[in-house]
């Protein structure tokens, strides 16, 4: 079951980019008007892409513990600051927050992943943490994102209840928690969706580029379940967190709701 | 006028976003008392109600309960003292219990839990018989609402009760009804509301009357010429 990948030659890996002309067309055709940023997106992608190919190829090469960590601090940084830029609302400390949301949750769960369930030798090995760091960082990004929306909108839409269990005597967590809950399930639910659909409507990823490079289905499959675990508990982690923190932004130390004078 | 003053606000001024809501507040409210506070719509009344349930701070000044600044208080317990009915009571999708309830499920009200009788006699006090518990507020119309709010907050056995247009949903005889529950409470408890009702101006021990954000009169209702005066300009 362990045959060589069939490498695609830089010819036929261009002729992939023929994709995007026939969606160029239907673009053109309906006057869609999102052709330039369909372009953008795909030369962005590509360049990044043929960088990070160089980045890994070198990082592979060196294989040094503290370059792979370098690389994962980078990739976290880079993160919380992608995230912020996709959320509409802002609070004072957000950035920091997410920052943290992401190293505490989503560090932790891999860290956990790496060590206990993988176990590579050398630990720090850059061919299993850089890629499935990725993806635990990657998915963690957007229940972060969609916690923090939907926290964020329900606050202002329920400042009204929110201002009446504080006045009954609520904690500012007590008056907020039906907004953290709702705010936690709606940043769960695509994991659950996603999970509920795997290996049934969707072959995931890693799975289908480990049986591609010759892997045993029944390995990739271990690998996949493993990462789900991994992506979900990462998920419920970083949302709790960023959700923790933020609530913290809404309140000052007397309780007192800081939307309550707007 | 006598007696020490269970809620004292010293040169009180809020102002917020660069405008001042409330500005130079001097009051001094009695346990056994009263107290209406009337003025234009915008003046400050509810700003005033605010400060002192201690959702919001001066910016200048100070308020305090029993001598001690709200600074230095626990807040989630004073508000428990001191509660507040908002004008437009919030209740959430559920039945008329799980709505009474509500203030119970915070851990600073643990020990408050009403019994079942105290929850009925309440109810009827406010004009609401025992089958509302089991309604769904959506069937609830504005002034039965706001019957249940009070009647949750009343249930919390406050030391103060903060009441921001507590019957401005109401008819004339649910109004009446919730005068009558006022007046009981207020010989125990002390109760500020906001009003526009002449009824419920008319039951207050005090008078007071807000205007851009100052006091502007304090009238005991006793000084007849005067409280018609007010009623006249309110």
């Amino acid at each position: 079951m362990t045959s060589q990948i069939v490498d695609i030659s830089l010819l036929r890996m261009m002729a992939s980019y023929g994709f995007v002309l026939v969606v160029l067309a239907l673009i053109r055709l309906k006057r869609i008007g999102l052709g330039r940023d369909l372009v953008t997106a795909v030369i962005r992608m590509t360049v990044q892409l043929i960088v990070m190919a160089f980045i890994l190829e070198m990082i592979f090469d060196m294989s040094l513990w503290y370059v792979v960590i370098a690389m994962e601090m980078a990739i976290f940084i880079l993160a919380s600051r992608i995230v912020l830029s996709r959320v509409k609302a802002k609070t004072r400390n957000l950035s920091r927050n997410i920052l943290i949301s992401l190293l505490l949750g989503a560090g932790s769960i891999m860290a956990f992943f790496i060590v206990i369930i993988v176990g590579p030798d050398p630990l720090y090995d850059p061919r299993y943490v850089i890629p499935l760091g990725g993806m635990i960082i990657g998915n963690s990004m957007n229940a972060c994102a969609i916690a923090f929306e939907r926290f964020h909108s329900l606050m202002k839409k329920d400042r009204k209840l929110i201002l009446t269990l504080l006045s009954l005597g609520a904690t500012s967590t007590e008056a907020t928690s039906s907004q953290f809950k709702e705010a936690l399930k709606a940043a769960f639910l695509p994991i659950l969706i996603t999970m509920t659909a795997t290996g049934m409507v969707i072959l995931p990823g890693m799975m289908t580029g480990q049986i591609l490079s010759g892997t045993s289905p029944l390995t990739a499959v271990k690998y996949q379940i493993a990462i789900m675990m991994g992506i979900t508990s990462s998920n419920a982690l970083v949302a709790y967190l960023i959700l923790y923190l933020e609530n913290g932004e809404f309140f000052n130390n007397k309780h007192q709701f800081l939307l309550s004078a707007d | 006028m006598k007696g020490e003053c269970l809620i004292k606000m010293e040169n009180v001024s809020y102002s917020t976003n660069g405008k001042d809501i409330v500005s130079d507040v001097d009051l001094c409210f009695r346990k056994g008392r009263t107290y209406a506070i009337v003025g234009p719509s915008g003046s400050g009344k509810t700003t005033i109600m605010m400060l002192i349930n201690g959702l919001i701070s001066p910016t200048e000044g100070k308020v305090s309960y029993n001598g001690t600044p709200l600074e230095e208080m626990e807040m989630p317990h004073y508000r428990s003292q001191v509660p507040m009915l908002f004008q437009e009571p919030l209740l959430l999708p559920g039945d008329g219990r799980k709505n009474i309830m509500l203030p119970f499920t915070l851990e600073t009200n643990v020990g408050k839990v009403p019994t079942e009788e105290e929850i009925r006699e309440k109810m009827r006090s406010c004009g609401l018989d025992e089958t509302y518990l089991d309604k769904e507020i959506s069937t609830f119309s504005g002034g039965e609402k706001q019957r249940l709010s009070l009647v949750r907050t009343i249930l919390l056995r406050p030391e103060a009760m903060l009441l921001d247009e507590p019957t401005s949903a109401l008819d004339s005889k649910s109004e009446k009804d919730i005068i009558n529950v006022i007046r009981t409470m207020a010989k125990e408890t002390l109760m500020i509301y906001v009003t526009h009702s002449y009824q419920l101006i008319g039951a207050a021990d005090d008078i007071i009357v807000v205007k851009g954000g100052r006091i502007s009169t304090i009238t005991d209702r006793l000084d007849k010429s005067r409280l018609r005066e007010i009623l006249e300009e309110v």
